[in-house]
């Protein structure tokens, strides 16, 4: 359209006319038409042809040109990565043979460019120098307790690793860690294959599937309902199941799991005391499951399961004095009532009591009573929180009793309640002193207030309506307290509007927010997490998981759904997927046209150019094209490439390096490394340099012309310092400085955000600096064969990993291309957002 | 003194000035154009006529009767200096053809045909002894210096060569320019040089003196349209807008009817105002131009 419409123009748009004015055309009265403002003329040809060609060859681009090619296949230029899948379900394969398979990868795709391996619990990339190192690695992987999704592991993965051209996964047909999983997604970039792990055929397993707590249970006794399941039925199965705590087993039963079903649930009841004598503490104490299968049991990881013991006990202690009619007047009749009715054991004294035992009991309802304060206001917690607070720094707080602060009827003395709150929750540790803000507190109203305003936490009512509350909740964690401060008296009361029926649940309810009750769709803290879907770099720690119900399944997914199988064929190469390697590669046809639209655009200066001097004449013709002679000389090319002096590599090292490096940058290094024996003039020349060692540097003979070249811009870099003073005589003046490199250096954050520069020995990074940028870097170990992969005698170099390696140098690079061009502030606010 | 001088581009005061040589020599008492109406006897022949019946009989010549019986009446009038304001039109028409179109047809702007032929009657009358003012109407300057008075024939011939080496531009003649004081009155021959393209301009010269002369200066390149060129646009945008192709102004004879049209009106114009009127362009040829002189100056 635009090449239509740009056509037309140049035929129609007419050039300005040459008006003459003739005095005497006023004298005539006539009426004039307009003269044609348009009218079709011949274009000038040359411009007209240059813009048809330019217009055409767009055209052409818009329809996006391509040509499939067929990428070939460098050795150093592609990666492999190689991803072992360690959930629970690869724990029936043998692990020797999991191994043999990985390990006959290694020396399969080594050959083939770049190999790198990570595991399902670490996504760091890691590569090898030799096979020893492989084994070794390979030996210490273990099938971890979380369970896997391929699918979203992976995703994280390969935004780690970024472009790599095939994906090996170690894994095994298992449905729950393939399931969700598009792989085929991958097939465009990618070459997947898929390396099955051999196991049994036999999948039948039987495992424990939960463990949690019993809903009814005696007083002074505790229980857990443990549901012990298998994935297959058709036969009995049983066998025992044992609960240990620490090392020490406390209970043991069998079960048996009947032929038609496949799951069996068996209660197990303990008595305190048991718990206690066996060294039970009630607080974060792991309980250990475990079971023994007297017949198929495929997995045994399974078997075994954690949940933890919170010191859970239903108990209550009520502190009320009994006044009046029990069913009509007294504070906490109701309340027991409905503690029974949910399975709580209540005991009830009549004025608070300091003994320790006390202390064990979870809840405490205090119920606010016309005596003084000291009658029901706890002081042997006031201890307890002065010991937790001061336990915060040497860790371990003791745990506490929740409390319910109940006031006794709408008239009852507030500024008590408000003394015992303030006493419980600000521990102003006197009961006979009462806070200035309580003092002359009458009204329920003024309660509120005062609750509100440190900072408790309105329980029902209305957000905008503070009065309408039923309660306030402070919790003062560095304490370990936890306070529910009631406004209304806990009893059915018309006027307040609890009747009858919604005490029990609001007792219910307060108990939930407690966590002394479990709610059917939270976790009441005792159980153990099954974490079904672990991905690495996240909160949840592998550690703290049972295995999953998915992984305990067994189940295999139809091999339909899988990538193609590795196999090692000997002898023959690697098999690729056919079609994998092409792809549409546009740059031919895009040269092509941009080199025509800068040949059109050519002509139209050349021939406006040669016109307009031609029109000059000769002298001044001359003179122009005598200035216009420096534009066609031969181009010069700034390119960055590494110049090594004292090592001897390979260039293929180099070729890989430069695909990492434009990978991640947008530099383009150039692929042959630079070496040389000595510094010399060619060296010079050079931007920056990279010696083996700091003898290279200083027997050198040319510290002089180092200087001249470090003044006039050079970079140097000295690895494999041994020593801190021997460089120290190196000095250009007396403003440049030898000092450690420190971790808000620009090498540290000029491209990735390095916490710290690897040392070696007792040896740091070192750097001198020099008319405000950094000049010389002192590398206390060998860095280039940690870079390049390459074996080496340095433990410090063998120890580094490559990736590491490779950030380290991209920073490098950076700076001695830009130099500190990322302390602007304009850069600060991101970096610093990033370090956050 | 003129040679082979073709047309008014060539016109200079100097051109022809042995006019009225007899005369000169022949009156003793008073110099000037103007013929007083006191007749006098006289026996110079040069002023002989017939006896028309009227004549006073006093100025017959009885004897020449005695010898002939053919009645001849000798008079003589001494002439006075005349009042003569030559008025040039310096409107903006009047500098037209502009200077690209002048230079590229070879042809003088309006203005200076207008300048020779009023200095050349400047010299005519001054060496016959009259007064002789140049008023130059120049627009926009209605308070300005706008008046030459001449004194003797020497600063007529200098003015021109001034303005003749300054191209006739019109800058190089205002520091001769003074306030024009009470130039109506007593003016007895009144000379305007226009293009008329100003219609009121006629009006506004000829109510002052009684009688006068009126020189209608055109361009040959209003005239003729040979010149046009039929892509050019021509146009003027004096009081509406008026734009023309050259070829739709040569293929039709509006613009040449309306040119006679125009003329035609001028003269009668002219006539009804008792004004003599004369055409005039830089084609015109000096020959002409010098009989038009010479038969205003026999008329008085």
């Amino acid at each position: 359209m635009a090449t239509a419409v740009g056509s037309f123009i140049w035929f129609v748009v007419r050039k300005r006319r040459e008006r003459i004015w003739i005095p005497t055309l006023r004298l005539i009265k006539m009426d004039v038409s307009p003269l044609p403002k348009l009218r079709l003329v011949k274009p000038p040809l040359i411009f007209f042809f240059c813009f048809l060609g330019c217009a055409m060859t767009m055209i052409w681009l818009t329809l996006k040109p391509k040509e499939i090619r067929y990428k070939e296949i460098n050795n150093y230029e592609n990666r492999t990565h190689v991803f072992i899948d360690l959930s629970p379900s690869l724990s029936i394969a043998d692990r020797q043979q999991r191994n043999k398979l990985i390990s006959s990868i290694y020396p399969q795709f080594s050959q083939s460019g770049f190999l790198t391996f990570s595991t399902s619990i670490n996504l760091e990339p890691v590569s090898f120098r030799s096979e020893d190192d492989f084994l070794s690695y390979l030996n210490e992987l273990k099938v971890q307790r979380v369970g896997t999704k391929l699918g979203d592991v992976l995703q994280k993965q390969l935004e780690i690793v970024g472009k790599i051209d095939r994906l090996v996964l170690i894994s095994d047909e298992d449905k729950h860690s393939w399931s969700g999983f598009n792989w085929k997604v991958l097939e465009d970039k990618i070459e997947v294959l898929h390396g099955i792990v051999p196991s049994s055929d036999d999948k039948r397993n039987t495992y424990i599937q939960s463990v949690e707590p019993l809903k009814q249970v005696q007083k002074q006794e505790t229980g857990w309902a443990v549901k012990i399941s298998r994935n297959y039925d058709g036969e009995t199965v049983g066998g025992s199941l044992s609960l240990a705590v620490g090392e020490k087993n406390i209970r043991a039963r069998r079960w048996q799991i009947p032929v038609d079903l496949k799951s069996v649930e068996i209660p197990i009841r303990i008595p305190f005391d048991v718990l206690r004598e066996n060294g039970a503490v009630f607080d974060s104490d792991i309980l250990d499951w475990s079971i023994s299968v007297d017949g198929p049991d495929a997995m045994k990881l399974d078997n075994s399961y954690k949940s933890y013991f919170k010191g859970f006990k239903k108990q209550v202690l009520l502190v009320s004095a009994v006044s009046g009619e029990m069913f009509l007047d007294d504070n906490v009749y109701h309340l027991s009532s409905a503690l029974d009715i949910l399975g709580f054991e209540t005991q009830r004294i009549d004025k608070i009591q300091d003994e320790e035992e006390l202390l064990d009991i979870p809840l405490w309802i205090i119920a606010e009573s016309d005596t003084s304060v000291e009658t029901y206001c706890p002081r042997i917690l006031l201890q307890r929180f002065r010991n937790n607070a001061r336990a915060d720094s040497r860790g371990g707080l003791s745990s506490l009793p929740t409390i319910w602060l109940l006031p006794g009827s709408l008239s009852a003395n507030w500024e008590n309640l408000c003394h015992c709150y303030a006493n419980l929750m600000e521990n102003t540790g006197r009961l006979d002193r009462v806070p200035g803000y309580c003092k002359g507190l009458e009204t329920r109203d003024q309660y509120i207030n005062v609750l509100n305003s440190t900072g408790s936490l309105q329980i029902g009512g209305q957000t905008d309506d503070l009065l309408g509350a039923l309660a306030y909740r402070r919790k003062r964690v560095d304490w370990g307290a936890d306070l529910f401060a009631f406004t209304v008296p806990f009893r059915p009361s018309k006027r307040v509007g609890l009747t009858y029926d919604r005490i029990p649940t609001l007792t219910k309810t307060f108990l939930e927010l407690s966590y002394l009750l479990g709610n059917e769709n939270s976790e009441d803290g005792t159980i153990f997490p099954q974490i079904a879907n672990f991905i690495p770099g996240g909160e949840t720690s592998p550690s703290l998981s049972n295995i999953p119900r998915g992984e305990s399944q067994l189940q295999e997914i139809a091999e339909d759904f899988l990538p193609p199988k590795w196999e090692q064929r000997e002898g023959q190469s690697l098999m690729t997927k056919q079609g994998l390697r092409e792809e549409e590669d546009p740059r031919d046809w895009i040269t092509i046209c941009v080199s025509l639209i800068i040949g059109f655009s050519l002509i139209e200066i050349v021939w406006i150019f040669s016109k307009r001097i031609i029109s000059l004449g000769g002298g001044k013709a001359v003179l122009i094209l005598i200035f216009c002679l420096p534009a066609f000389e031969g181009q010069t090319n700034a390119s960055t490439r590494v110049n090594l002096v004292g090592f001897t590599y390979d260039d293929l090292s180099a070729q890989r390096l430069a695909r990492d490096i434009a990978g991640r940058t947008s530099i383009e290094l150039e692929p042959n490394l630079i070496q040389s024996n000595t510094i010399g003039e060619a060296e010079f020349r050079e931007a920056w340099l990279w010696l083996a060692d700091s003898t290279t540097f200083l027997s050198s003979g040319k510290l002089e012309e180092i200087k001249v070249w470090i003044r006039r811009g050079g970079f140097l870099v000295i690895e494999g310092v041994r020593s801190a003073d021997s460089l120290k005589s190196f000095s250009l003046s007396s403003q440049g400085v030898w000092k450690p490199i420190p971790p808000d250096h620009e090498i540290m954050r000029s491209f990735h955000l390095l916490e710290a520069l690897p040392p070696c020995r007792d040896l740091v990074w070192e750097g001198y600096h020099f008319d405000s940028r950094l000049a010389i870097i002192s590398i206390p170990y060998g860095f280039m064969d940690s870079l390049l992969n390459r074996p080496s005698t340095d433990p410090c170099s063998r120890d580094m990993t490559r990736e590491r390696s490779l950030k380290i140098f991209v920073n490098i690079l950076m700076v001695a291309l830009a130099t500190d061009y990322k302390k602007d502030q304009i850069h600060l606010p991101e970096i610093l957002k990033r370090l956050r | 003194m003129a040679g082979n001088v073709l047309d008014l581009r060539d016109l200079s005061p100097l051109v022809n000035q042995n006019l009225s040589f007899d005369k000169q020599i022949m009156s003793q008492r008073y110099q000037g154009s103007y013929d007083l109406q006191l007749r006098r006897v006289s026996r110079v022949p040069t002023y002989s006529r017939s006896y028309v019946k009227g004549d006073p009989t006093h100025l017959i010549d009885w004897k020449v009767y005695a010898k002939n019986d053919q009645l001849i009446v000798r008079e003589d009038r001494d002439e006075a200096s005349n009042i003569v304001l030559i008025c040039i039109d310096t409107s903006e028409t009047m500098f037209w053809p502009e200077e690209n179109l002048a230079k590229k047809a070879s042809v003088p702007t309006k203005w200076e045909i207008a300048v020779r032929i009023a200095f050349h009657l400047t010299y005519v009358h001054s060496k016959r002894g009259d007064r002789v003012h140049l008023l130059f109407k120049i627009p926009k300057v209605e308070n300005g210096p706008n008046f030459l008075s001449i004194e003797s024939n020497q600063d007529i011939l200098n003015l021109f060569h001034i303005l003749s080496a300054e191209m006739f531009d019109l800058n190089a003649l205002i520091p001769s320019l003074s306030y024009a004081r009470n130039q109506n009155s007593n003016v007895h021959l009144g000379y305007l040089i226009s293009d008329l393209l100003d219609p009121s301009i006629l009006d506004w010269f000829f109510k002052k003196p009684k009688s006068g002369r009126c020189f209608h200066v055109l361009s040959s390149l209003e005239t003729e349209l040979d010149w046009l060129q039929k892509d050019i646009c021509y146009f003027d945008e004096s009081s509406e807008k008026k734009e023309f192709l050259g070829s739709r102004l040569q293929q039709s004879q509006i613009y040449r009817d309306t040119i006679q049209k125009w003329k035609q009106q001028n003269r009668q114009t002219a006539k009804s105002m008792g004004i003599d009127l004369f055409e005039f362009t830089e084609k015109t040829s000096i020959n002409q131009y010098l009989s038009v002189i010479a038969s205003m100056l026999v008329k008085g």
